[in-house]
């Protein structure tokens, strides 16, 4: 009973180094782009728009190409596979996952933290919504 | 400005919060002490039935409160609003937080109910423990605030010393203890009063606590009318926390600071939103309209999906509560039957809501496909998990009577890992890593409180109970149930822990500090775990189920598996030669390449092997999970076949049998809808992206223009622009009447809502009645008649009118034309088989691209379809192109052709100035009528002339996209020049994303087959529970 519970104890406890382990082989930490530049794989950065520049989608090539800023000012183009997500201009910062192929920064996932999602804060004394545009038909002149 | 609703609702919760506290003593004390005095349990089931119908009040209050559009508050105003559908604004409910609680709730009252009638000797224990937990999520949606030191002492010193003295006076006295209830709430109810007079915020203060007091007065009337039932020291002792307790919210609470407790539905929007400048000039401002469901949100399975997953949740409190009392009470067994059909119904119905949830991402979010690992969907499958080993535990003990440890763990563990679960969702700390999480209230305190209370707690009594539970076997034979269903239990436990751990990580980081990533590819990193748990559950239930029914020795054993073994190997085979599975990429095993290169340049040569080792592993991974999810699905079907050929009596059991066939199927189309997903949209025209465009950078989005076909692997396809209101058109309905229009909705031949804003004085062009002193004629509002006019206005003019879609839904139709090879190798088209597929995408304001698929389903394969990116909006005119046309009108009465516009010319005024006087200013006024088809426009450009300057005032035409320039007056020919600038909008186009799902039906079918393996199960179990009380 006794060696059986220490070796349940120990396959247990296996079982848990394993998985922390598997985590920390596939995990890597949050880092900046010059190190980036340096990275084998892929690597996360958290960073910023640089507002001043241009963020557009090329519908035809199917990038989206735009200038990230990270937290120590290196600025660097980036090239995203996909449409510009939802809301990026007013994102706080944005979490982009990728590597280096040349001087752009492939980016292979875009993560926005936004501020306060989906909460309404503010109250147009109007209400919401305005009529919408219609012709006006028949108007008498 | 109504605001007694939601008085009413602060006080019904407060009521629900009260009397659950009491409720829980007295049925608990009832319980733990078969001694004590029937009050308690009376007491007990009495305040269960108040509590239960202050919760069902504070819903109808709540409900009512939303569909009546009481946008004075701010949950209907931030979750509702007057256009959505009644279905919506029912689903708006639980849309927030405290709905979501409220309907939790209400599931843990009725299931209370249940238990109530149907729960025979274990009722007491396990509605106390509910009761526990009610008054806990009651405290979720209470909405008050403790101020600190000050509120303690004054709550202590003025409270409750005197009530203490009066208490202990009154227990000794015994008798006149109705009369002290009754005294003592209603001087509370006096001093609330006068406080609420007194201008102290009565809402804030002191009106929650009235429906308590209500409370105390109806009961001790009811005693006072009822003096034979001796309550005596129970109630008394009881009642007298309750006082305290709201005694102590009441001072207590301020309505400024302190420490937040719940947050209630029923705030005022001015309480919740207190700067908003409109409040300072009028504090009785009421919004006209709400802001709305979340688009995302409207959809028929917001309207069934949460209220199922709340009943999973609610249902998992069941178990728990048996186990609780259990173990509170030192019955250690007896719970096991009671317990089963609900932790069935617990785990089946868990199990269908994240189902659909899944087909919910899958039809019509786009998420890209039924289960992404997000951490909250992870967070309901752990305690699902969790929930199976515990059926398979119980099943051992059952059968064995081993182990009922084990059992009771993971029944209890499946609950807590509920509370984790919410804690996780609501209370912020997931952050961005989850792309549906509730937003923060600030309650993650007390969420963080509520599960480490519950966890703390039931890990104490496991421990003291731990030694008297009946243990493990201590020597079983390998092929036994037990140890079968003991493995299949322990597999599934480790499969909830990965899942479990790996969604931790924002807790993780949380608690060490730490600022770990999430793995680079989240599928894949889930795929890589789970791939190993769920080959062992499909084995163990095919081999295990045999093990069950027949208790074979080895040899009977290895013969009856024989034939389903060579089936699913059969079949195996079969797929991956007539499939050619090894040529095709498989989803997950798409980087080992790299990561051995990765390895082998870098790594030890312990690591290089170990890399081999795995990749090796990894590569045959989906075709043994294939064999084993065949082989369950095979084995299981043959032993349904006998059961039910054996007799009546087995016919029953099949539960167990259909669960496993359904879990195996569901595996199998997990197998190839997953990991054989093929994306179609792949641009075939590299040319097109530049001849720089490396190949592996080309994304999975294809671009579209209206008209022109494109090609992709096996189809051409075609965009032919967005899809408009079709007729015939419904009923028109008025959504709003404003001072100069009157907005109207109806739904197309599609069914699909939209809106038209209709001027008022088109109504009054039909109602027009001169009033008694000739001013002009009040606008009209629209009546039957007038709007069946309108509607058949609308419904002739559809394309020119081209209403707005109701919800922003537009829809984008696209035409795929399938490819084939002939018998002489060309491609060729097969224009019989094309079919369209309309995605729906709505540019919405603040959420940027809202997109909805669309789906072809074929037996085989699904075709997964939905627009990721359209034009800008129409604001945009930079890209606009302009097309002018010169016309010369000859004179008043002229009028001309010209493109589609038909040009009458009424008459030319001088609006200003003198004719004969040029050196001043003069302007001349056009009045055109520009017809298109049976719609005329009127249309008035002014020319202005002072000596030799010239100006115009052009008139533009909306609807038309047209301007008119007034360029002027050529004297000679007796003719006015008119410049039409028609603006030509830039051709539309969208990119698409499209996914080839190949077997996905079986994801769904096997998700079925298991939920009605479950629903036999419980069924079976109940009655059998039924059947022994009958005996009893």
């Amino acid at each position: 009973m006794k060696t059986r519970n220490l070796l349940l104890l120990v396959a247990l406890a296996a079982f848990v180094a394993v998985l922390l382990l598997s985590l920390g082989s596939s995990v890597s930490q949050y880092t900046d782009f010059a190190s980036a530049r340096k990275a084998q794989g892929e690597v996360h950065v958290v960073a910023t728009w640089v507002r001043r520049t241009e963020a557009a989608y090329d519908p035809a090539r199917d990038e989206f190409r735009f200038y990230l800023a990270d937290s120590l000012g290196t600025e660097t183009p980036c090239v995203y596979p996909d449409p510009k997500p939802a809301s990026f201009e007013t994102a706080e910062r944005v979490l982009v996952q990728g590597k280096y192929q040349g001087d752009a920064f492939q980016v292979s996932k875009i993560q926005l933290k936004c501020p306060s999602k989906y909460q309404e804060t503010e109250l147009a004394p109007e209400g919401y919504g305005t009529p919408a545009a219609t012709p006006n038909p028949t108007q008498p002149s | 400005m109504r605001t007694w609703p939601g008085e009413l609702g602060f006080a019904l919760v407060d009521a629900s919060l009260v009397a659950a506290v009491v409720a829980a003593i007295g049925l608990l004390v009832a319980w733990l002490q078969p001694t004590a005095p029937r009050a308690w349990a009376r007491l007990g089931l009495w305040a269960f039935g108040v509590h239960t119908a202050a919760t069902l009040g504070v819903l109808v209050v709540l409900l009512a409160l939303i569909v009546t559009g009481q946008y004075q508050y701010h949950y209907p105003w931030s979750h509702a609003s007057n256009s959505l559908e009644l279905r919506f604004v029912v689903a708006s409910l639980w849309e927030g937080q405290e709905g979501s609680f409220l309907i939790w709730m209400v599931w843990h009252t009725l299931l209370g109910l249940a238990i109530w009638r149907w729960g025979g000797s274990w009722r007491l224990g396990v509605l106390g423990v509910i009761a526990t937990l009610q008054a806990v999520l009651a405290s979720m949606i209470l909405g008050v605030y403790l101020s600190g030191a000050l509120a303690t002492v004054l709550f202590g010193a003025g409270v409750l010393i005197p009530l203490g003295v009066v208490a202990g006076r009154f227990w000794r006295g015994g008798h006149r203890l109705e009369t002290a209830a009754l005294g003592v709430a209603g001087l509370l109810l006096g001093t609330n009063l006068v406080r609420g007079m007194g201008g102290f915020g009565a809402r804030a203060l002191g009106t929650w606590a009235y429906g308590l007091e209500l409370l105390l007065l109806v009961a001790a009337a009811a005693l006072a009318l009822r003096r034979t039932h001796r309550l005596g020291w129970p109630l008394g002792t009881t009642l007298l926390l309750a006082l305290v307790v709201s005694l102590g919210w009441v001072l207590a609470s301020t309505p400024l600071g302190g420490w937040k407790v719940g947050s209630s539905p029923f705030l005022l929007l001015r309480e919740a939103l207190p700067d908003t400048p409109v409040f300072a000039q009028n504090p009785d401002f009421v919004p006209a309209d709400g802001t709305g469901l979340n688009p995302l949100l409207q959809n028929y399975w917001m309207v069934i999906h949460p209220p199922t997953l709340f009943l999973g949740f609610a249902l998992t409190l069941v178990p728990f509560a048996y186990v609780v009392a259990a173990l509170l009470k030192g019955e250690l067994t007896g719970w096991v039957k009671p317990a089963s059909p609900w932790a069935l119904a617990a785990v089946g119905v868990l199990g269908v809501g994240i189902l659909m949830g899944g087909y919910w991402a899958y039809e019509t979010l786009n998420f890209g496909g039924y289960w992404n690992w997000d951490p909250v969907e992870n967070a309901s499958l752990v305690p699902w998990l969790t929930g199976v080993a515990a059926l398979h535990a119980l099943l051992a003990y059952r059968h064995g009577r081993v182990n009922l440890r084990l059992a009771a763990t993971l029944l209890v563990a499946t609950f807590v890992l509920v509370l984790y679960s919410t804690f996780l969702v609501r209370s912020g700390i997931l952050g961005e890593a989850s792309v549906h999480s509730f937003t923060d209230l600030g309650l993650s305190g007390q969420l963080l409180l509520l599960l480490l209370g519950y966890l703390g707690f039931v890990s104490i009594l496991l421990a003291k109970r731990w030694r008297e539970l009946p243990a493990p076997p201590t020597q079983n034979p390998l092929l036994s149930r037990e140890t079968f269903l003991l493995l299949a239990a322990t597999v599934l436990t480790l499969a909830a822990v990965q899942v479990a751990f790996a969604t931790s990580l924002p807790v993780i980081n949380a608690v060490l500090g730490t600022n770990a990533a999430p793995p680079p590819h989240v599928p894949r990193y889930y795929y890589h775990w789970q791939v190993w748990f769920a080959l062992a559950i499909g084995l163990l239930s095919a081999v295990g189920q045999y093990v069950f029914w027949q208790r074979s020795e080895r040899g009977r054993l290895g013969k009856a598996l024989f034939g389903p073994f060579v089936v699913a190997a059969g079949l195996t085979v079969v797929a991956m030669v007539a499939l050619k599975l090894s040529d095709r990429p498989f989803v997950f095993n798409e980087t080992y390449q790299l990561h051995l290169a990765a390895v082998s340049e870098q790594g030890s040569g312990l690591q290089t092997a170990l890399a081999y080792l795995g990749t090796a592993l990894l590569y045959v991974a989906d075709e043994l999970l294939l064999f084993a999810a065949l082989f369950t699905v095979a084995a299981n079907a043959v032993v349904l076949w006998r059961l039910i050929r054996r007799s009546a009596r087995t016919q029953g059991k099949v539960g167990g049998s259909l669960a496993h066939i359904g879990f195996g199927l569901l595996l199998v189309g997990v197998v190839f809808s997953a990991g054989y997903e093929t994306t179609v949209s792949v641009n075939l025209s590299p040319t097109e992206l530049g001849a720089d465009f490396p190949a592996e950078a080309r994304g999975d989005n294809v671009l579209l223009l209206e008209g022109q076909p494109k090609a992709i692997p096996g189809y051409r396809v075609t965009y032919a622009g967005k899809q408009v209101a079709q007729a015939p058109i419904g009923p028109l309905r008025v959504v709003r009447e404003a001072a100069d229009y009157v907005q109207v909705a109806f739904a197309d031949s599609l069914k699909v809502r939209y809106r038209v804003d209709v001027p008022r004085n088109f109504f009054a062009e039909f109602t027009a009645q001169p009033t008694a002193n000739g001013a002009a004629p009040a606008p009209a509002g629209p009546t039957g008649a007038e709007l069946e006019r309108l509607r058949t206005f609308i419904e002739t003019n559809l394309r020119l009118i081209e209403p707005e879609p109701l919800d922003g839904r537009t829809f984008y139709p696209i035409t795929f034309y399938p490819l084939r090879r002939t018998a002489e190798g060309a491609i060729e088209e097969d224009p019989s088989r094309a079919f369209t597929l309309t995605p729906e995408a709505e540019a919405n304001e603040q959420m940027g691209l809202i997109s909805h698929p669309d789906t072809r389903h074929t037996l085989f394969s699904d075709l997964y379809v939905f627009v990721s990116s359209i034009p800008k909006a129409e604001t945009d005119t930079s890209a606009r192109r302009i097309e002018v046309d010169e016309v010369r009108l000859r004179g008043s009465g002229d009028s001309l052709t010209q493109g589609p516009y038909r040009i009458v010319l009424d008459r030319i005024a001088v609006v200003e100035g003198d004719l004969r006087r040029p050196e001043a200013l003069i302007v001349l006024q056009a009045n055109l009528r520009i017809w298109k088809g049976e719609i005329s426009y009127p249309a008035q450009p002014r020319f202005l002339i002072r000596g030799t300057e010239a100006g115009h005032q052009d008139a533009r035409i909306d609807a038309l996209d047209l301007s008119v320039r007034f360029e002027g007056v050529a004297p000679e020919a007796e003719q006015v020049v008119l410049l039409l600038q028609q603006e030509i909008k830039p051709p539309d186009y969208l990119t698409f994303k499209a996914l080839q799902k190949p077997l996905i039906g079986l994801v769904w079918l096997g998700a079925v087959v298991m939920s009605v393996g479950f629903a036999v199960a419980a069924v079976r179990r109940s009655q059998e529970q039924r059947a022994a009380r009958v005996v009893e």
